[in-house]
């Protein structure tokens, strides 16, 4: 029952720049858990807070990670038509 | 020790992107790729012109970041607090006593954002980037 001091991490701020920057319907799940920890937290329920913890961990990194590859993916694209472009300008 | 090591990573990597965003207009140059749901579908996510946004706003262009996104403008103070308070002062109790029902609110106002942005009527085609 004690409150003070615990620090669990819910990932908020970075649930919300992965949802911004890398992939929404990933990032969604990510605040949920986030919001989860809160409640949790608040109700002293910390082995379940935790819990929620490690969950809005891992739908940050998968959405990071998506993120990530699709950015590549695009990346990959983008200078294959720019190459293509340029071979079919000579 | 090694927790120290991680904030300061992270730290690092935020102030190098920041730097890059401040330098590249992510529309203008190529190196930066364009969005695939964006290129493959022409639907705008909540998250649209988030990059275009923070470009401006580290150019001290205001007016431009928010036609860009208005949401990623209003928010990016608080992600700067909470982040701060974590990787600075290693504070998580502050980000983790926000009311859930705040954190409710925000991930229906980020859906209803991404709805509405995309409608091609009057008030919100200011919503989309443009």
């Amino acid at each position: 029952m004690e409150e003070q001091n615990v620090n669990i991490p819910n990932y908020l701020w970075q649930s919300i720049v992965v949802t911004i920057l890398c992939c929404w319907p990933v990032g969604i799940p990510a605040i949920i858990f986030a919001a989860k920890v809160n409640g949790l937290v608040a109700q002293g329920k910390i082995q379940e807070a935790q819990e929620a913890s490690a969950k809005a961990k891992m739908w940050c990194w998968i959405c990071f990670a998506l993120g990530l590859v699709a950015g590549i993916i695009g990346g990959v694209v983008q200078f294959a038509a720019i190459g293509a472009a340029a071979a079919s300008g000579y | 020790m090694s927790d120290i090591w991680k904030r300061c990573t992270v730290v690092a990597l935020i102030g190098v992107a920041a730097f890059l965003l401040w330098w590249m207009h992510p529309e203008e140059n190529k190196v930066i790729p364009q969005c695939l749901v964006l290129k493959h579908t022409g639907f705008y996510c909540s998250g649209c012109g988030s990059l275009r946004a923070i470009h401006f706003l580290l150019q001290g262009e205001f007016s431009n970041a928010w036609t860009m996104n208005p949401l990623t403008v209003l928010l990016l103070p608080g992600l700067f607090i909470l982040a701060g308070a974590e990787l600075i002062f290693n504070r998580h109790d502050i980000s983790t006593r926000i009311r859930p029902a705040y954190l409710w609110a925000l991930i229906v106002i980020f859906i209803l954002f991404g709805i509405l942005r995309n409608l091609p009527v009057y008030p919100f085609t200011l919503l989309a980037p443009h």
